[in-house]
């Protein structure tokens, strides 16, 4: 896989471009963002440094979003106000700050490729499910026997699954899913989640797929 | 700009009280000469009565007249005489005091009246209500005589047949220009009323920057500079404001370029590092690599904790205040530093009721607070494996089971981080505790601030 990474320190720049190459990843490495390689699409992730001579950072992550939406970037920056996080993350997929750990930044790397390597086919595997996004199925691979889902609870699961990994708040996935502000002691959500635990868990009362984080909300792993 | 004093509205009531002053002085005169003039110009030619006067010589010349009537005679003119004045009481006393004929009387007679009877009737009627006239017929009343009584009210000029009309036109009148003047005071300051809560509404409302909206002025009077003091006060706080965003800018140009030139070379000692650590094959030499490492990490949350200290103790950290969800806020960064609690196997232990806690507060510095906090709490006391965060209206507790405080002096940055902590808490008007043993440590934070406090820009 090709790598694109932007970075104007040398040394930083030797460093990391040698750990990518250990890990197998072509890696093209440029000191500025203002002569961006014609063949964009070739590349599986792009590693960008925000403060960079010239044109920053944010620019260039940018511009490259705006050409190819699909392709992951990731910010790495010594810029750590929650302004500049923020700012990044508007149209980046990732943001990570100085001084990294490079196994970090590989491991950021590997979600990122995973996530829209598995985008094409719009199947996902969670415990004992399948997924097909695109045709709203669920599979108990188990069984290999489809799972209806109502359409209140198809949306609660999809908000999920765009959420791999992260635990969402009871209000995040009220208003995501709802659209409409939550209002404490709002029942309807937990509700809902029993109902579709009843459906996709193998033992609802020891949820696997669906997991309480008592006290903040839920999350579902890959 | 000065307001000209007859645009003023000072000047306005001014002339409504000077009116309703001179209105009501010329009320009365004006009132009579409306009502009398007219009735005094329109005569009645057909008024039967006339006055006191012309009423007694009438009824003299009837009885004059009756002298050589027969008693027939006499009875049909007083008869006819009733008839041109249906409002008279007549009656005719015969020569023996015997009543020989009555029409409308209006007071009690006997059928037979004696001479003292007829002594007292002329002492009771005379000068008073009914006007009362005695006329002898025949000479010397030699065939009795008659009488002839009116309510005084028929009799006199037309003025005094009005008074009683008049008293009630007044009355009309005064009422009206009462209530008329209470009306107009009342749409006055209605208007004005009006006008001030319209300015409180534009005040009250805010635009997307958060600042009111100028307004439109209405008049050349007081509230009409008022608006314009106001437009221009709204055009000084978006001057302000965006003074103020500039400078946020440039410190943040600052907090950035000066962190990016420490942290740069803190990712270069790093890769430095990562070059050595496959050469270095000893122990020591393993541990001390892990030791600068951590000292890399250590250095850099140091680097953000100082920059912002040094923002916040030049009182020059962004403050923007407002209404905050606090169990919500508290779900959402717990949720942030969940994964990484739960790397460490640190239970969380959230306890969130369900009443809707508000504080008025800047979420950015409360957040800063937290982070700090479970900064701490992941660095210095990861060895209780606990972490308890409990939200209460008027307080925030983060508890863990670390080995408290004595034991952390060898710990890099919570000094800092906790200054930070103490400052942002102190300056957004609220109180904290921190108590420390060897079983963990326990900060509260203590909200009692009054609700709707004025946003502060620090």
């Amino acid at each position: 896989m090709n790598i694109l990474y932007i970075e104007d320190d040398q040394e930083i720049g030797q460093w990391v471009e040698k750990k990518l190459r250990e890990e197998g990843y072509h890696t093209h490495w440029l000191t500025s963002g203002y002569q961006l390689p014609v063949d964009l699409q070739t590349y599986g992730v792009v590693v960008l440094d925000v403060m960079l001579p010239g044109l920053d950072g944010f620019s260039v992550g940018r511009r490259i979003k705006r050409q190819n939406p699909n392709l992951p970037v990731i910010m790495l920056s010594a810029r750590t106000s929650i302004e500049d996080k923020l700012e990044g993350l508007e149209f980046a997929d990732d943001y990570m700050t100085k001084p990294f750990h490079p196994e970090e930044l590989l491991k950021r790397i590997e979600v990122q490729v995973r996530k829209y390597e598995k985008a094409p086919e719009k199947t996902i595997s969670i415990g004992h499910l399948s997924v097909r996004l695109d045709q709203q199925v669920v599979v108990d691979q188990s069984s290999n026997r489809e799972i209806m889902l109502t359409g209140k609870q198809f949306s609660i699961f999809h908000f999920f699954i765009r959420h791999l990994n992260q635990i969402l708040t009871k209000e995040q996935l009220y208003e995501g899913v709802w659209g409409e502000p939550y209002r404490e002691g709002d029942k309807s959500l937990m509700v809902h989640i029993r109902h579709l635990r009843e459906k996709i868990e193998r033992n609802p009362s020891t949820p696997e797929i669906i997991e309480t984080i008592r006290g903040i909300g839920y999350r579902v792993r890959a | 700009m000065k307001v000209k004093w007859r645009s003023s509205l000072q000047a306005k009531y001014l002339v409504l009280i000077i009116v309703a002053l001179f209105v009501f002085p010329f009320t009365i005169p004006v009132i009579s000469g409306l009502v009398y003039v007219p009735a005094v110009m329109i005569e009645q030619p057909d008024d039967p009565y006339g006055n006191h006067e012309s009423f007694e010589e009438h009824w003299h010349e009837q009885a004059d007249g009756l002298s050589m009537e027969t008693d027939r005679g006499v009875i049909d003119e007083l008869e006819k005489l009733h008839e041109d004045m249906p409002e008279a009481g007549l009656f005719w006393v015969g020569e023996n005091g015997g009543v020989k004929g009555r029409w409308n009387v209006l007071t009690d007679i006997p059928e037979q009246w004696s001479q003292s009877f007829t002594v007292q009737f002329m002492k009771e009627h005379y000068d008073s209500n009914p006007f009362t006239v005695v006329a002898s017929v025949g000479e010397e009343g030699a065939r009795g005589w008659i009488v002839a009584q009116i309510d005084r009210e028929h009799l006199g000029p037309p003025i005094t047949k009005l008074s009683r009309s008049y008293d009630f036109v007044i009355i009309i009148v005064i009422g009206v220009l009462v209530i008329g003047f209470g009306v107009l005071s009342w749409l006055f300051f209605k208007k004005v009323h009006g006008r001030l809560k319209q300015l409180k509404v534009a005040m009250d409302q805010r635009g997307d920057a958060g600042l009111p909206s100028p307004v439109e002025r209405t008049s050349n009077d007081e509230i009409g500079e008022l608006e314009v003091s106001f437009n221009q006060m709204v055009k000084e706080l978006v001057e302000s404001r965006k003074r103020e965003q500039q400078e946020e800018a440039i410190r943040r140009e600052w907090m950035a370029s000066l962190s990016h030139d420490l942290r740069t070379p803190l990712t270069t000692i790093r890769a430095s590092l990562a070059e050595v650590t496959d050469e270095v094959s000893s122990r020591k030499g393993q541990q001390a690599i892990q030791s600068m490492n951590d000292k890399i990490d250590s250095l850099s949350y140091l680097i953000d904790n100082l920059l912002s200290l040094s923002l916040l103790t030049s009182q020059k950290y962004p403050y923007h205040e407002q209404d905050v969800d606090m169990n919500r806020f508290v779900r959402q960064v717990s949720a942030h530093w969940y994964a990484t609690f739960e790397q460490t196997e640190i239970e969380v232990d959230i306890d969130i009721g369900s009443t809707p806690v508000q504080w008025q507060v800047d979420p950015k510095w409360m957040e800063r607070i937290m982070d700090n906090l479970f900064q701490n709490v992941w660095r210095h006391a990861a060895i209780g494996k606990y972490v308890g965060v409990s939200v209460q209206p008027s307080m925030l507790k983060i508890a863990d089971r670390g080995k408290g405080m004595a034991h952390t002096s060898n710990a890099e940055g919570a000094g800092v981080g906790l200054s930070i902590v103490d400052i942002m808490i102190r300056e957004m008007g609220m109180e904290w505790e921190m108590d420390s043993s060897g079983d963990g440590t326990e900060v509260i934070i203590h909200y009692n601030k009054e609700p709707n406090r004025q946003e502060r820009l620090a």
